[in-house]
């Protein structure tokens, strides 16, 4: 373009002779860079980004505002099983992800140990979150993969549980679900129709629906996860060991787990403490019994049927053989205080819930009957103690399971 | 513009303010993809952290 040539029509900015920006080339840079985004966002989920760790602790999890992606979950299990290996991936709460065990004594690791070199065990359980969440989609999204696969999850008795998790984690469901990794199960997606319809929040949840499904063709949230935990993370969060580390890749945090074996007991058992889990424990069996003519406790019909409607539906039909439910009990601590009566109420709503769940085809199984006060680090969480008895507790249900479902030919 | 860059760019050759003006459009572009990437995510998660007490 000489100096003399007249403006062009389509420059933007520049002298009356030469255009700084080209609106064409500038599109085309735009397209290259999301194309060479959403390639680096589908790459960097392929290998495992947190090597060091054996569960993802706070740092790591929505406690600090960090999402894993379904991606980078897949990859976790991947870097733990191989293919010749049964895979048990434990998801459930925060006693299962091993709350006050230390991340080099966590009870999955003594499970591993008791298990033996066949299976893989891999903790992908998140605190406060149901048996229906992240471990779960990402076991369903991994069944061609590793098709002899165990999923391990908790309850309380009764408790109930929605196919689509909880609110705190329906991220995870929404990854998988808009990236196809999920089976079709009809009454999983009624349930996600009718939270995605419900007015109070329809215009909220059409834009995460709408993040989600951008995300599955551009993959920003992949990207962005290997950028926070191999670079620096991009934001202040008030989940924060210390404040000056506020922006430092996640992947250098350490899993700094509570240990309750060295927490002094009046720190974990305050009066306060004592007062509200006393309550709390009092009421675990509480809703839907009441005592029968033979002055049996009895689950009232109502009761009974909605938690069967909630089991039947948790899990896809061909998922529910592989999953083993474990029902949680409370610390003796507190237990042992209760009247007999009320002892025995809990003790028929354990019985209740396992004969609910295998009704459907789960393998269920409950823990804590023999366990000491001193295997609690609280009402319900595990000490290292506590921990290892539930490893060797699950261990030959697990075994038992691989064997009936053919896994060990 | 500043007068000063505006001659500058006056008195390059064309044809380097050509291939600088394209270089610079396309480099604009990668960049706002970039940022629109890092957005997308940013808007995506909650604005408060999982609030969780084990005891």
């Amino acid at each position: 373009m000489s100096e003399s040539t007249p403006q062009p029509a389509n420059s933007v900015a520049g002298t009356a002779a030469r255009p700084f920006f080209r609106p064409w080339t500038l599109l085309a840079g735009f397209l290259l860079g999301l194309g060479l985004m959403c390639w680096a966002g589908r790459t960097v989920t392929q290998r495992d980004l947190h090597p060091k760790d054996v569960r993802f602790h706070p740092m790591i999890a929505p406690d600090s505002q960090y999402e894993p992606t379904m991606g980078e979950m897949r990859a976790f299990v991947r870097a733990r099983c191989r293919p010749d290996q049964i895979l048990v991936i434990v998801g459930g709460n925060s006693i299962l992800l091993g709350v006050g065990q230390p991340a080099d004594r966590v009870w999955t690791r003594r499970l591993q140990e008791v298990l033996g070199e066949r299976y893989a065990v891999v903790n992908l359980a998140f605190r406060g979150s149901s048996p229906t969440d992240g471990g779960a989609f990402v076991a369903e999204s991994l069944r061609d993969e590793f098709p002899r696969q165990i999923y391990i999850a908790n309850v309380a008795a009764l408790q109930a549980a929605d196919s689509i998790g909880i609110e705190s984690y329906r991220f995870i469901l929404f990854d998988a679900y808009y990236k196809g990794l999920l089976l079709p199960w009809a009454p999983r997606d009624q349930q996600l129709k009718d939270y995605l319809a419900d007015p109070a929040y329809k215009a909220a949840r059409f834009e995460r629906r709408l993040g989600a499904q951008a995300d599955a063709v551009l993959h920003f949230r992949d990207f962005w996860n290997w950028w926070s935990a191999t670079k620096f993370f991009t934001f202040a969060t008030p989940y924060q060991p210390d404040p000056n580390l506020a922006y430092r890749a996640r992947a250098k945090f350490k899993d700094e787990e509570t240990d309750y074996d060295t927490l002094p007991f009046d720190q974990r058992f305050s009066p306060s403490v004592i007062a509200n889990d006393t309550l709390i424990t009092r009421a675990y069996s509480a809703n839907g019994y009441s005592k029968n003519a033979q002055d049996q406790w009895q689950l009232a019909d109502a009761s009974r049927e909605q938690f069967l409607r909630y089991a039947a539906n948790a899990f896809p039909d061909q998922l529910k053989p592989r999953t083993l439910i474990l029902i949680s009990r409370n610390s003796p601590y507190y237990t042992r205080q209760l009247e007999k009566d009320l002892q025995n109420r809990d003790e028929t709503a354990i019985k209740d819930t396992i004969a609910g769940f295998e009704k459907f085809g789960y393998a269920a199984l409950s823990y804590g009957q023999d366990f000491s006060p001193e295997d609690f680090g609280d009402r319900t969480h595990l000490t290292t103690a506590g921990g290892a008895k539930l490893a060797e507790t699950t261990a030959p249900k697990i075994q038992a399971l691989a064997t009936q479902l053919g896994y060990l030919k | 513009m500043p007068t000063a860059i505006r001659k500058f760019w006056d008195q390059l050759p064309s044809p380097t303010a050509t291939l600088l003006s394209h270089f610079g459009s396309l480099a604009v572009g990668v960049l706002a993809a970039f940022i629109l990437h890092y957005v997308l995510y940013r808007i995506g998660l909650p604005s408060k952290p999982f609030i969780y007490v084990a005891f």
